[in-house]
């Protein structure tokens, strides 16, 4: 799969309606077919940088090593920020090379996994994007739960522009309740037609 | 009378000259056509080239357990006391080492050449430099290593380079020392025929060539190497027409690319690039003056004149093409002192060996399927792969050792029929990428060849009962009376009734250990308490858990499937073990991760592929089930082989003891090894008596470069200190206390009945941590 020239892809901005999907009787059913047209496209990395709240791009993670840091997850996370500084670049070929070696000298690292879930957000090979940030979520939940809320997020993006309403709104939820100050996950919450989550 | 004869003998002789022409004229045109058709189509086969993945140097690594100076020798770096100038070089000081890495191209990425500083504590790397900047570097990649090539019959090494990129006085020195005239003759130096003439009338035969550039490339382009005059005849006019259909530029480029350098074993060296890398380990523009002279020397023999086998008549040829440089004036006093005064700088001689025959196979059936294999062999591709040659080594190590200590210890395996021995497969693989790093596919390929890592279907005995566990605690998550590590279960003989009929799966030496926490039914391997499990949860389900994570070959719906009677493949297995490893997402196995075009363009990629196949919870809680099996069950052997870092595992036996199988890992390596007869002999072992200590063998080599890492728990899961024999929270007073996993929910919320009187049994920080 090539993943050097997204623009080359094939597949359309804007996903026809799909299936309905498996639901999740935490979040109100709404007919897919009643949301609006800009719903289901793949929300570009703009959008996320620009919304507030927990989206807005992070600090480097550099800024996460300290003295305690294991030698080689001080290395991966440095090759995680060279792999974002490639994704903001356009350089998505060598970015996926360095989120890999990541993974190859630190396989538990949530970062690696949230930027390759960026990567593939970007190619709209959704499935990829939110497998990768379900893992990220999933390493992150307990010791970084604002990284695990937008990980969410960003697997609710992914499967908002798959066409999965349903599952995105169960994302997105999920974002707000491990970090209710997530306003990018509010956003799309109520994008795809989901109610406010209540506040702890 | 006279006239009339003289005037059909006129028109005789036109004719016969008219006919001669036309004949003439034919054979130039055919030849013309052989010519352009060589010239402007493709004019070598290039055989596409297997790479094994880059590695990475980071801090934190051991340098020694990571084999770092066999990957330097591999990779022709030459080790030496003094600083490194040149790419290639390396240093040993007092606290750490100096590498000049060298540039390299990696499908996608040019990575530059770097002088770095390891500083090492002991072996391992505690900081890195670049010692021309002094920047902190946190990873490194060395260049990866030619694994093997695919060739077409004949075994030709050779990579095609513009004339503009190769040095200039190395083109001066092919010129001067080939054909000095090559600059003024159209094809044919009469000069240089005339004198070979002379030479071949005195010794009554051919012995010397007159040959240009021109001559030669054509003799290497269409003609076969027997010296006779009607070859040179055809030779020399096909030289002329080259010369007047191309430029001289042309000429030379393909004759650079097209020359004989030489043998590496059973492969041919063909080209100036890679002859330069044979011989010095270095491409053609890093070659010193003394370097660049020793290689045009060799063109008119490459093997008589060979600096590994005859050093001292390579310096002689050597010395002989600096004084003509010196001569033509291509180079000054100087520089012809100093060089003469070089040593050989030879790359240490090697014949290369394909090191990992069955895997560089299954590329080949993999690719196969995109790639004719005409493209494969003749295209130049190149094929970039996640293999590590230092584990592909420990991998056949252990696999060789392992196999030579059972015959060793049971003799009875050892005296048999050469064509039946003892078999062994291992193959291994990083869970979160699928990348296999290593494949052994039978003790000896030489003997044969059948890939047992890929293609040996056999039946996996209770690899297969992690599976059932799987399943029982993903239906777990939604069950009303859900089964958890701890829930006790009844281990006693019983009878499954289904469609065909009743099955009475029983225990190993028919032992039976009444009621057991599910974790014991796992860690012990019983049958029956595993096939109660099995019953409680549906044949189907465990056959889809088994499916999701894998299993492709057919798996018929009776129960025994569940104990391992339907066969699979190790590789099967190392897939299905892989998603475990790396918490329920199947990440696809997969051998080649780039493919790039003889121009370095990339024309497949195969990033890592993912797919969550089950939750991440149910994966946490067999893993941590499996760890029990190496700690307290039938994988105990790897503890007692002194491997100590975290590792779940499971050993498999089936019946009659015919397979013999381990599977396991760590967080970041995963290892399945299958031991038995081609033919389904009985083995008459165990998977902890015959493949175990391959895996443990295998893994204490391969992870101990790394730091150990641990299984972290996911969200969702609970980690609780129970009394394994009642399942109550433990206390003080518990004789045994066991951490065990549940779905966060399912955890006991009451005290071991025997010693609630006691406080809480004591919790480690870090668990606290763990269950959120």
């Amino acid at each position: 799969m090539p993943l050097d020239s997204p623009e080359e892809r094939d597949a359309p901005a804007v996903e026809p309606p799909p299936a309905p999907a498996a639901d999740d009787s935490a979040v109100p059913k709404i007919e897919e077919e009643t949301l609006p047209d800009d719903v289901g496209a793949a929300p570009s990395t703009d959008d996320t940088a620009t919304a507030a709240g927990l989206t807005v791009e992070p600090p480097p993670l550099v800024g996460t090593i300290d003295n305690g840091t294991a030698p080689n997850v001080a290395a991966a996370t440095h090759l995680v920020d060279a792999g974002r500084a490639s994704i903001a670049a356009g350089d998505y070929g060598t970015a996926l090379e360095q989120l890999e070696r990541a993974i190859a000298i630190d396989s538990g690292n949530p970062y690696a996994y949230y930027y390759l879930a960026q990567l593939h957000l970007i190619h709209r090979t959704y499935d990829q994007a939110i497998a990768f940030a379900d893992r990220a979520a999933s390493l992150s939940e307990a010791r970084a739960p604002e990284w695990a809320s937008r990980a969410y997020t960003l697997q609710g993006n992914a499967f908002e522009a798959a066409g999965r309403f349903a599952d995105a709104r169960g994302a997105y939820t999920r974002a707000i309740q491990t970090a209710p100050g997530n306003l990018a996950a509010q956003v799309g919450l109520a994008r795809v037609g989901g109610p406010p989550v209540a506040q702890p | 009378m006279l006239r009339r004869a003289t005037l059909f003998l006129a028109l005789l002789g036109l004719a016969a000259a008219a006919v001669g022409a036309a004949a003439v004229a034919r054979t130039l045109r055919h030849l013309d056509a052989v010519l352009v058709e060589k010239f402007n189509g493709r004019r070598w086969n290039f055989p596409s080239r297997i790479y094994s993945d880059a590695f990475l140097i980071y801090p934190g690594l051991d340098l020694r357990a990571a084999g770092l100076d066999d990957r330097l020798r591999r990779l022709n770096y030459r080790f030496a006391d003094t600083e490194p100038l040149r790419k290639g070089d390396v240093r040993r000081t007092p606290d750490g080492l100096d590498l000049f890495l060298r540039d390299f191209s990696y499908p996608g990425q040019h990575v530059d050449d770097r002088l770095v500083h390891l500083e090492l504590n002991g072996d391992v790397v505690v900081a890195m430099r670049d010692l021309r900047s002094g920047e902190a570097l946190y990873a490194l990649q060395l260049e990866p290593e030619l694994i093997t090539g695919l060739y077409k019959s004949a075994w030709e090494e050779r990579r095609e380079v513009p004339l503009s990129q190769l040095p200039p006085l190395l083109v001066r020195a092919v010129i001067v020392t080939e054909d000095r005239r090559f600059a003024s003759h159209r094809g044919v130096d009469p000069i240089g025929v005339a004198r070979a003439l002379v030479t071949n009338l005195r010794s009554g035969g051919v012995v010397q060539g007159g040959s240009t550039l021109t001559q030669q490339l054509m003799k290497n382009f269409f003609l076969s190497e027997e010296r006779t005059m009607h070859r040179k005849v055809k030779e020399a006019v096909m030289a002329v027409l080259a010369e007047q259909r191309y430029s001289k530029d042309e000429i030379l480029e393909n004759y650079l690319n097209e020359i004989y350098f030489g043998q590496n074993g059973l492969e041919g060296i063909f080209g100036v690039w890679e002859a330069s890398q044979f011989y010095f380990a270095r491409p053609p523009e890093e070659l010193s003056v003394g370097d660049i002279a020793l290689l045009a020397g060799l063109i008119r023999a490459p093997n008589a004149c060979s600096p590994f086998r005859r050093p001292d008549r390579a310096r002689e040829r050597r010395d002989t093409v600096l004084q003509l440089l010196l001569d033509n004036g291509d180079i000054d006093r100087a520089a012809y002192d100093a060089a003469r005064a070089e040593p050989l700088h030879l790359a240490a001689t090697h014949t290369r060996t394909n090191l990992a025959p069955n895997f560089v196979d299954f590329l080949r059936e993999d690719l196969g399927r995109n790639y004719p294999r005409d493209v494969l062999t003749s295209e130049g591709l190149g094929i970039f792969t996640s293999l590590d040659l230092e584990l592909q080594q420990a991998a056949a190590t252990a696999v060789r050792n392992g196999i030579a200590e059972l015959e060793d210890r049971y003799p009875r395996l050892a005296n048999r029929d050469p064509d039946h021995r003892v078999q062994a497969a291992l193959i291994a693989v990083r869970p979160q990428t699928g990348a296999i790093v290593a494949m052994v596919g039978g003790r000896d390929y030489e003997t044969t060849q059948f890939n047992r890592a890929v293609h040996a279907r056999r039946q996996p005995g209770s690899i297969f009962k992690p599976l059932v566990f799987l399943t029982a605690f993903e239906a777990a998550r939604t069950a009303d009376d859900p089964i958890t590590p701890s829930t006790p279960v009844l281990d006693e003989p019983f009878e499954w009734e289904y469609d065909g009929g009743t099955w009475q799966p029983s225990n190993y030496r028919d032992e039976y250990f009444g009621q057991v926490p599910a974790r014991r039914a796992l860690e012990l391997s019983l049958n029956a308490a595993t096939s109660r499990i099995a019953y409680r949860v549906g044949l189907e389900p465990i056959l889809d858990t088994a499916r999701r994570i894998g299993i492709e070959s057919p798996l018929p719906p009776y129960p025994s499937v569940i104990l391992g009677a339907a066969e699979v493949t190790p590789l099967e297995v190392a897939q299905a073990y892989a998603v475990i490893a790396n918490q329920g997402l199947k990440a696809v196995v997969r051998g080649a991760s780039k493919v790039v075009d003889r121009q370095g363009q990339i024309v497949e990629r195969r990033p890592v592929a993912v797919d969550r196949a089950v939750s991440p919870q149910a994966a946490y809680l067999v893993t941590h089930l499996m760890e029990g099996v190496l700690d307290r069950g039938t994988g105990r052997g790897v503890r007692e082989r002194g491997f100590t870092r975290p590792a779940a595992g499971k050993t498999g036996t089936t019946n009659d003891a015919r397979d013999a199988w381990f599977a396991g890992f760590t967080p970041d390596l995963l290892a399945v090894v299958w031991v038995g007869f081609d033919d389904t002999d009985p083995l008459g072992l165990t998977g902890a008596e015959a493949a175990l200590p391959i895996w443990t063998a295998f893994m204490q080599q391969a992870s101990a470069a790394a730091p150990p890492a641990q299984f972290q728990p996911p969200t969702g899961v609970a980690l609780v200190r129970i009394d394994p024999y009642t399942g109550g929270i433990a206390t003080a007073a518990c004789p045994e206390t066991i951490l065990e996993a549940f779905w966060r929910g399912q955890e006991p919320t009451a005290s071991c009945p025997i010693h609630s009187q006691h406080p809480p049994a004591a919790e480690p920080d870090d668990v606290s941590a763990a269950s959120p």
